[in-house]
C-alpha cells in the first residue's frame, strides 16, 4: 500500500525550500539593498542594469523593484526567444543581451525607463541611445546576508509554528568556501540536502 | 480597515483521497466589521514543486459567495467528485501535488485567502471515471507544441539513415565553416574570425562526422531492425509485449540484448542563460535476452519478451516545466563495436 505522506511534512516545510520558485514568491523571499534606486524612476530615460555573473541574484534584485512599479510589464527573455513588446514607456527586462543588438537599440528608442539584469556591462550602448543609466554590480559575498537569503526561503516554506530546519552560520561559511559567492550553486546543493533530510535540526553540508 | 480571515478544512484529517471519492470541505470566514466581498472564490488545482519552474492547473473554480459580511463568523461547504488527475507524486526533482485555495475580493484591500493541500491516490476507477482521470497523461499533447517535435525526433531516430545523412551534412558543414574562417585568417589580408573558433569546428565535425561513420558501420552489420512495442498506453501492472527481430549483415559477436523500462523525472529550472534541464532515473528494470554468444549472418533474430509495469508506477505527466516520462529501452552489446541502442516512450495511464 502506498504511504505518501503531505510534502516535507516531516520537516515541517510545505515544498522543497531550495527548489524553484515563482517570480511572487523571489519578490517575498528577496533580500536586496535597492536604496534610492526607485526614486531614479521619477525622472526621464533613466537605465538601471544589474550586472553580474551567474546565480550571484541579477534577476531577484529585478524582481525586487520591479514589486515596486507592478503596473509595468516584465518580460523575461529565454535563449532564442523573439519577445514583443507592449507600448508601455517604462519595461523590465530580465537577460536583456538574448535580444540581438538591432532588437535593443530598436527597443530603447521606444521607451524611457528601463530595468534590466545582463552579465555584460551595456552603459555604452544605453547611454549612446540617451538613457543616463545606474549600473549596479551584483555580487553577494557577506555571510550574514547569505544566511538570511537562506532562513527567508526556509521562512516562505514553512508548514506550521514551530521549529525548522536551521543553517546556522559555520554551514554559510563551508558553502562559500565550496561555491564562492555563487548563491544558485549554493542553492542546488542545498535543494540536494533537504531532499535526503530526516529531521528538524542543523543542517549540515 | 476591517480584517477578514480565511480558513479551509477537509472532512478527512489525514487529507488523503482516491480518484473516485468526494473531496469534502468547509470555508470559514471570520469578519471583525462589516465587509462587501465581490466574490469568495474556491478553486481546485494542481502545482508542480521541485527543481524545475512551477507548473500549475486550474481544474474547477466556483463562486461560493457574493454580498456583505456583517462583523461575526461565516462558514460555507463544498464538495465535488474526485475524477481528475494528476495524482499526488513526490519525487526527486518533481512534485505534483493538489490544493483547493479559497480567495475573498475584497474591493480596496489586499484579498484574503487560504490554501490546503490534499493527497489523491490511485483508487477504484469506475469505467466512467477513467477518461476523466487519464487527461493528465496527455495534458501537453494539446497544449503544447512541443509534444509534436519529440514525435519528428522520435520518427528521425527510428531512422537511421536520417540520422546518417543529418549527421554527415552537420559534420560537412562545421568542417567547411572552420577551414573557411582559418583560410580567411592564414591565407588573406581580410582575416575573419578567430582561428581558435576555427579549429574546434573542424575538430567538431570531424568527431561528428567519424561518429556517423562508426554509426553507419553498426547499421551496416546489424542491418535493419524491427523494435515494436505494444502496446503502448498502459496501466500499472499491466504488461507490454516487446518484438525485436533483424537479421545480421555479418557474423555478430553479442555480449547481451537487453529490454529495459526506464522512468525519468526531467524539470527545467531557471531563466536566461541559466536555464537548465535536470534528469533523474527514478526508475530501471532490466531484462537480459540473451547471453554472449555469436548471430550468424542472414540468420533471423527474433527476441520478444514482456514488461510488466510496476504496482507503484507514477503515470505520465507532461507539463510545460516539468515531466515524468517512461520509456522501453532496447541494447544491443556488439563486442568490438559501438552498442546498438534504440527507445521507444511509452504512457503509463492513471
Amino acid at each position: 500500500m502506498n504511504n505518501i505522506q503531505l510534502p516535507f511534512a516531516h520537516l515541517n516545510l510545505r515544498f522543497n525550500p531550495f527548489g524553484e520558485l515563482t517570480r511572487q514568491q523571489r519578490a517575498v523571499t528577496a533580500i536586496v539593498e535597492l536604496e534610492d534606486l526607485p526614486e531614479h524612476f521619477s525622472k526621464r530615460r533613466i537605465a538601471i542594469q544589474f550586472v553580474g555573473k551567474q546565480g550571484r541574484g541579477k534577476s531577484t534584485h529585478l524582481i525586487a523593484l520591479h514589486k515596486q512599479f507592478n503596473n509595468s510589464p516584465y518580460t523575461q527573455i529565454y535563449i532564442g526567444d523573439k519577445p514583443t513588446f507592449n507600448s508601455n514607456p517604462f519595461q523590465f527586462i530580465d537577460s536583456i543581451e538574448l535580444l540581438p543588438a538591432s532588437r535593443r537599440k530598436k527597443l530603447y528608442s521606444s521607451i524611457k525607463m528601463l530595468a534590466i539584469t545582463t552579465h555584460n556591462d551595456l552603459t555604452k550602448e544605453l547611454q549612446s541611445a540617451g538613457f543616463k543609466v545606474i549600473s549596479n554590480i551584483i555580487s553577494v559575498g557577506n555571510e550574514q546576508k547569505i544566511k538570511k537569503i537562506f532562513d527567508s526561503r526556509i521562512e516562505l516554506a514553512r508548514r506550521n509554528i514551530g521549529s525548522l530546519p536551521h543553517i546556522d552560520i559555520n554551514t554559510v561559511r563551508t558553502l562559500i568556501t565550496k561555491f564562492n559567492d555563487d548563491i544558485r550553486a549554493m542553492e542546488h546543493h542545498l535543494y540536494d540536502v533537504f531532499q535526503q533530510l530526516q529531521e528538524i535540526g542543523n543542517v549540515k553540508v | 480597515m476591517s480584517k477578514c480571515d480565511l480558513s479551509i478544512e477537509l472532512d478527512r484529517p489525514d487529507q488523503l483521497y482516491k480518484i473516485g471519492d468526494t473531496v469534502r470541505c468547509t470555508v470559514y470566514v471570520s469578519v471583525d466589521k462589516n465587509v462587501t466581498c465581490d466574490a469568495l472564490t474556491i478553486t481546485n488545482m494542481w502545482k508542480t514543486h521541485g527543481k524545475g519552474n512551477r507548473d500549475k492547473e486550474t481544474i474547477t473554480e466556483e463562486e461560493l459567495f457574493k454580498g456583505e459580511w456583517q462583523a461575526g463568523e461565516y462558514n460555507y461547504s463544498y464538495s465535488f467528485e474526485l475524477k481528475e488527475g494528476p495524482l499526488t507524486y513526490h519525487g526527486h526533482y518533481i512534485n505534483i501535488d493538489r490544493y483547493i485555495k479559497v480567495r475573498a475580493d475584497i474591493p480596496w484591500a489586499i484579498d484574503p485567502k487560504s490554501e490546503i493541500e490534499y493527497i489523491v491516490e490511485k483508487g477504484g476507477l469506475s469505467p466512467e471515471v477513467i477518461p476523466a482521470a487519464d487527461k493528465y497523461n496527455n495534458l501537453t499533447a494539446n497544449v503544447y507544441s512541443q509534444h509534436k517535435h519529440i514525435k519528428k525526433l522520435q520518427n528521425m531516430i527510428d531512422n537511421p539513415m536520417a540520422i546518417f545523412k543529418y549527421g554527415v551534412i552537420a559534420s560537412l558543414v562545421l568542417i567547411a565553416i572552420g577551414s573557411l574562417i582559418n583560410y580567411s585568417v592564414f591565407f588573406t589580408n581580410n582575416g575573419f574570425g578567430d582561428p581558435i573558433l576555427g579549429f574546434i569546428l573542424i575538430a567538431v565535425g570531424i568527431f561528428i562526422g567519424v561518429k556517423m561513420i562508426m554509426k553507419n558501420i553498426l547499421f551496416g552489420k546489424v542491418g535493419r531492425v524491427t523494435f515494436e512495442v505494444q502496446p503502448i498506453s498502459l496501466r500499472a501492472t499491466d504488461e507490454t509485449e516487446i518484438r525485436f527481430e533483424f537479421t545480421p549483415n555479418v557474423d555478430l559477436d553479442v555480449n547481451k540484448i537487453t529490454f529495459s523500462l526506464v522512468g525519468i523525472e526531467s524539470a527545467t529550472s531557471g531563466s536566461g542563460t541559466s536555464k537548465h534541464t535536470y534528469t533523474h532515473e527514478f526508475h530501471k528494470t532490466e531484462c537480459e535476452l540473451s547471453r554472449k554468444g555469436i548471430l550468424m549472418r542472414d540468420f533471423p533474430v527474433i527476441e520478444r519478451a514482456t514488461i510488466e509495469i510496476p504496482e507503484d508506477a507514477p503515470h505520465t505527466f507532461q507539463a510545460m516545466s516539468n515531466r515524468i516520462q517512461w520509456t522501453i529501452q532496447a541494447s544491443m552489446d556488439i563486442d568490438k563495436s559501438p552498442d546498438w541502442n534504440r527507445e521507444k516512450s511509452i504512457e503509463i495511464l492513471i
